[in-house]
């Protein structure tokens, strides 16, 4: 039986991997039975197979990747307006600028409404 | 007489140099028919025909009134049955109208003229299985015999069933086939003359009158079926092709010239009669009038969008599209140049230099009207980015003509954006004519791209070249293998509202015998399903871009960049690969939040998808693109290493909605509100049935591999007809949820206040913490101030009319909440009665009194609310 849990209380996070440029952002992360972790990084969901975990703290969740050829390895960390103007904005198709992180945390929830 | 072949039954060496003789002579009388030599012809004629009386022997007896009989060619062991007409002429219509009915793809039995000694005879190939006669009303059935009709009358193939239905046969597989059809063009069965006009094809009616055999089995049309196969029968049947075909039928020059004639009529006429558009302007404009059509995707926030047919071979896909976008002023037209293409055109430019003929811009898109309505009420006022109305997606090299812009991305590292030309043609005033568009379009092409005849629907050799591009690149294998047998099975088909992609009917058939299989996609709200529907389907984040449906959120740009932005993935669950990974077929399979579209497995029929065993992002960088899963290897890989819930495949441009098999829930009252928000949204029906019997409940693994594979789904409609007891619990979810919770604090508070009264008679020191009061009681507070309906919309997003809950339904939570009441008064009474009563809550006993209080006196409104009877 699959069950999810919130590995994060944070809702947004910046993700990162020296091996994979298609990771920026996550949210809803969860962690799978079967080792799985899932969230939604605007466009879609991404799912991946989890080897080993390297850090599970307040400020990271590093993990190992396992699926197939992919063993690369991921970090996230919880998304403030500093990292999003430093690391994230200019990777943002419409970029935008945020007052504070709620106004951030909002513009990132409005893309599941298009998220086909 | 020699004996021809060996003992084990293979031919003997003179049988093969027979046959080698005979293919180089009909190669040699080829090269003489394109360069119009007749007595070259003749001449290798009477060799053949000397060859041909060794080659084929006969093994069997004569059919029907004209003479002939089964021959067996002694080199491939293949049987045909030869006839000679007593007029040879009528053997030569019959291969005309063969080989036509092969150009358009009709099951017709395959013939060839043979010449054998100083006769003329057309050879028909055994089917296989050798055949069988089938009835009237299967032959009626029969879509192999329906969907020849248009080509029947075109033919005027008056006797295509016979007089006693002994002219249509059905083969080893089912398929059923013409193969008499010598009663075609000028000749009737017997070998009467009959007219064959170029200027009417009276057979469009005269066919169809059920006093005649063929009336009989064909019955009526729509005026929309006829106009398909005419559609068909003219953009597979050009001029040119008429030309070959007639000339191979070795006619004499008059008779060639009378067909020709005739067929050539014929085919203008359908044109005529059905109005359909072949020159590339006339395309153009027919397709900008197809977009006025598009009311439904405005309101998806879609910009309206068809693609016509293009090109030979410089365009992806062959396919152009069409944007409406007069709320800017413009039509734009999207396409993709393959890649070497794009990058001698980009070199060309760059040669040339910037000479004042081109400047560098960019191409970018921008929001259509109505995309932002769905602003949130609460959404503060001033935020920014729904200002933004243009985005821009690639740096371009522009080109600026009469009315018009052509802009070619340069961008590399976009992969999305790789090859892509945006022309923008301004749509004008009144004095601007769709026909000027049209042509516009037509000049951009030639002048500009130098793709000349752009526009024109590709002939057959190139939509065969391309067929077997499409077909090599999604089963990674050399064009050159795929068999024609593969080639003619492909079929294009509009797979979504003005997309077209190749479609192998009946493949997903053979990928569940690999394994019955599933394939889903997920969404993260509700709200998003009616725009899909509206839409027409599951749409690429690429296509919606461009058609202005820019994200109001903060979307990256990595699916664009990686080239996964032109396709909408799916994952895919076989049974095999559950078995070998250790899932049980019975266990739960969880929707929670998400909203899941389960397809129709004929999905997999395209030839247009590419997949990946797990999470690649959908990338076409092609280091990781040659790693890419085969359909095949989808089955394979998941039987052998288990299923893998990260696996990924993805469709170019998007899934139509009549693909959907349903919308999965896990939860009866979320398939209610995804109901009610899709009636609000104005989705009523889908396919042609109500909306309720496309939403389904699913509990197991097994019921979507069951669903997959053609069982009743358990959908709401038959919910609520089989099971309205659990669809009125659906509905009241919250409310039902509710009382739990309440009936759940009036047994904590009867069981704190137990404790501390117990304390006082046995002496066990186990109280409640000062946090477990505490929290006991901010929860009850925070459901009493907000009442029913407030506290369920603000903790569930569920709007709730108290005067509506059924009253069993009320009746039970009147008593819970008269519990709770009367376990609150213990839990206090609890604390001045007990002996020892502990400092924490001596210390907090008149907040812990106050607080009671306010909660009795918030749930009295509610216990009024509750009591209050229906109107």
């Amino acid at each position: 039986m699959i069950t999810s849990k919130r590995i994060f209380e944070h809702r947004v996070c910046y993700v990162t991997s020296p091996e994979d440029t298609t990771v920026l952002i996550a949210f809803d992360i969860q962690m799978e039975s079967d080792e799985t972790i899932r969230w939604f990084d605007t466009i879609k969901e991404r799912r991946m197979r989890v080897g080993e975990i390297i850090e599970d703290t307040h400020e990271h969740f590093i993990f190992k990747r396992n699926d197939h050829q992919q063993k690369g390895t991921y970090t996230f960390m919880p998304m403030t307006l500093d990292i999003y103007n430093e690391k994230v904005k200019h990777k943002i198709l419409i970029p935008k600028a945020f007052a504070d992180e709620k106004e951030m945390q909002r513009a990132f929830e409005k893309t599941k409404e298009n998220a086909w | 007489m020699e004996k021809q072949t060996t003992e084990k039954g293979t031919p003997n060496e003179e049988i093969m140099a027979i046959q080698k003789q005979i293919d180089e002579l009909n190669d040699d009388a080829q090269f003489w028919i394109n360069h119009d030599n007749p007595s070259q012809i003749e001449k290798i004629r009477k060799e053949i025909a000397v060859l041909n009386e060794k080659l084929y022997k006969k093994v069997g007896e004569q059919l029907g009134t004209n003479e002939g009989g089964w021959y067996e060619n002694q080199a491939t062991r293949e049987k045909f049955y030869l006839k000679f007409y007593k007029n040879p002429d009528q053997g030569k219509m019959e291969y005309i109208a063969n080989a036509i009915y092969k150009k358009l793809g009709i099951k017709a039995v395959e013939s060839f003229l043979i010449q054998m000694g100083d006769r003329i005879a057309v050879a028909s190939k055994e089917l296989e299985g050798g055949g069988e006669t089938i009835s009237e009303e299967e032959q009626a059935e029969s879509n192999d015999i329906r969907s020849g009709f248009i080509a029947d009358a075109y033919l005027a193939n008056w006797d295509v069933v016979g007089l006693v239905f002994d002219n249509i046969i059905k083969d080893a597989k089912d398929d059923v086939w013409r193969i008499d059809n010598g009663g075609s063009l000028t000749f009737r069965a017997q070998g009467k003359p009959k007219d064959f006009s170029p200027n009417d094809i009276p057979e469009l009616e005269n066919m169809l009158n059920p006093e005649y055999s063929a009336g009989q089995v064909f019955g009526e049309f729509s005026e929309e079926e006829l106009r398909e196969q005419a559609e068909h029968l003219v953009m597979s049947l050009t001029e040119k092709d008429i030309d070959t075909i007639v000339r191979q039928s070795e006619l004499d020059e008059e008779q060639t010239k009378n067909i020709k004639t005739s067929l050539i009529g014929r085919r203008r006429f359908l044109i005529k009669k059905f109005n359909i558009e072949t020159k590339p302007s006339e395309r153009v404009m027919k397709a900008i009038e197809r977009l006025q059509e598009q009311k439904e995707s405005k309101e998806a926030g879609l910009r309206p969008r068809v693609g016509i047919l293009a090109d030979t071979d410089k365009i992806e896909n062959q396919e152009i599209d069409i944007i409406d976008a007069r709320d800017m002023g413009k039509y734009e037209i999207n396409f993709k140049l393959t890649e070497d293409c794009w990058r001698t055109l980009i070199a060309k430019f760059q040669r040339e230099g910037n000479t004042g003929k081109w400047s560098r811009g960019d191409i970018s898109y921008t929001r259509a009207p109505n995309n932002d309505v769905e602003k949130d009420e609460e959404e503060d006022d001033d935020m920014s980015y729904y200002n933004d109305s243009s985005v821009k997606m690639a740096d371009a090299i522009v080109i600026e003509t009469n009315g018009s812009t052509v802009k070619i991305s340069r961008r590399e590292d976009r992969r999305s954006f790789l090859g892509l030309v945006h022309i923008e043609i301004e749509s004008g005033g009144k004095d601007f004519s769709i026909q000027e568009i049209s042509e516009k379009v037509n000049t951009v092409f030639e002048e500009i791209l130098g793709i000349e005849q752009g526009l024109i629907i590709p002939p057959e050799s190139a939509e065969k070249n391309y067929k077997k591009a499409r077909y090599a690149w999604q089963h990674k294998i050399n064009p050159d293998d795929v068999s024609e047998e593969i080639v003619s099975k492909l079929e294009r088909k509009e797979v979504l509202p003005g997309y077209f992609t190749f479609v192998e009917q009946g493949k997903h058939q053979e990928y569940q015998s690999l394994s019955p299989y599933v394939v889903l996609h997920n969404l993260y709200t509700q709200k998003t399903v009616s725009k899909i529907f509206k839409a027409g389907g599951l749409l690429s984040s690429h296509e919606r871009y461009r058609r202005g449906l820019l994200s109001d959120g903060c979307s990256t740009e990595a699916d664009l960049n990686n080239g996964g932005g032109d396709s909408v993935f799916t994952r895919t669950i076989t049974r095999e690969g559950l078995k070998s990974g250790g899932y049980d077929e019975r266990a739960r399979f969880y929707t929670g939040n998400d909203c899941i579209i389960l397809f129709h497995p004929r999905i997999f029929d395209r030839t247009d998808w590419y997949a990946y065993p797990s999470d690649e992002y959908g990338t076409t960088d092609p280091w990781k693109f040659e790693d890419r899963q085969t359909p095949e290897q989808v089955f394979s890989e998941q039987k052998e290493k288990g299923y893998s819930s990260c696996n990924e495949q993805m469709f170019r441009q998007g899934i139509s909605s009549d693909d959907f098999l349903a919308i999965i829930f896990d939860d009866v009252s979320d398939m209610l509100k995804m109901a009610r928000q899709l009636r609000g949204d104005g989705v009523t029906t889908t396919q042609g049935v109500p909306i309720e019997e496309k939403i389904a409940l699913i509990e197991t693994y097994g019921d979507l591999l069951k669903i997959s594979g053609g069982e009743e789904a358990m959908t709401l409609s038959r919910l609520i007809k089989e099971n309205s007891e659990k669809v009125l619990e659906g509905e009241w979810k919250y409310v039902l949820l509710m009382t739990n919770n309440i009936e759940h604090w009036a047994d904590k508070g009867n069981a704190y206040a137990k404790r501390f009264l117990e304390w006082k008679e046995r002496g066990l020191p186990n109280f409640p913490a000062d946090w477990d009061i505490n929290f006991l009681l901010e929860s009850i507070e925070n459901f009493s101030k907000n009442g029913l309906a407030g506290y369920v919309k603000e903790n569930f997003g569920d709007v709730i009319n108290i005067a509506d809950i059924p009253e069993k339904f009320k009746a039970d939570m009147l008593a819970k909440l008269k519990l709770l009441l009367g376990s609150l008064t213990n839990l206090i009474a609890s604390f001045h009665k007990s002996k020892n009563i502990p400092f924490y809550i001596t210390d907090n006993l008149e907040e812990y009194t106050r607080c009671v209080k306010k909660i009795k006196k918030n749930i009295a409104p509610i216990i009024k609310s509750l009591e209050k009877p229906k109107n």
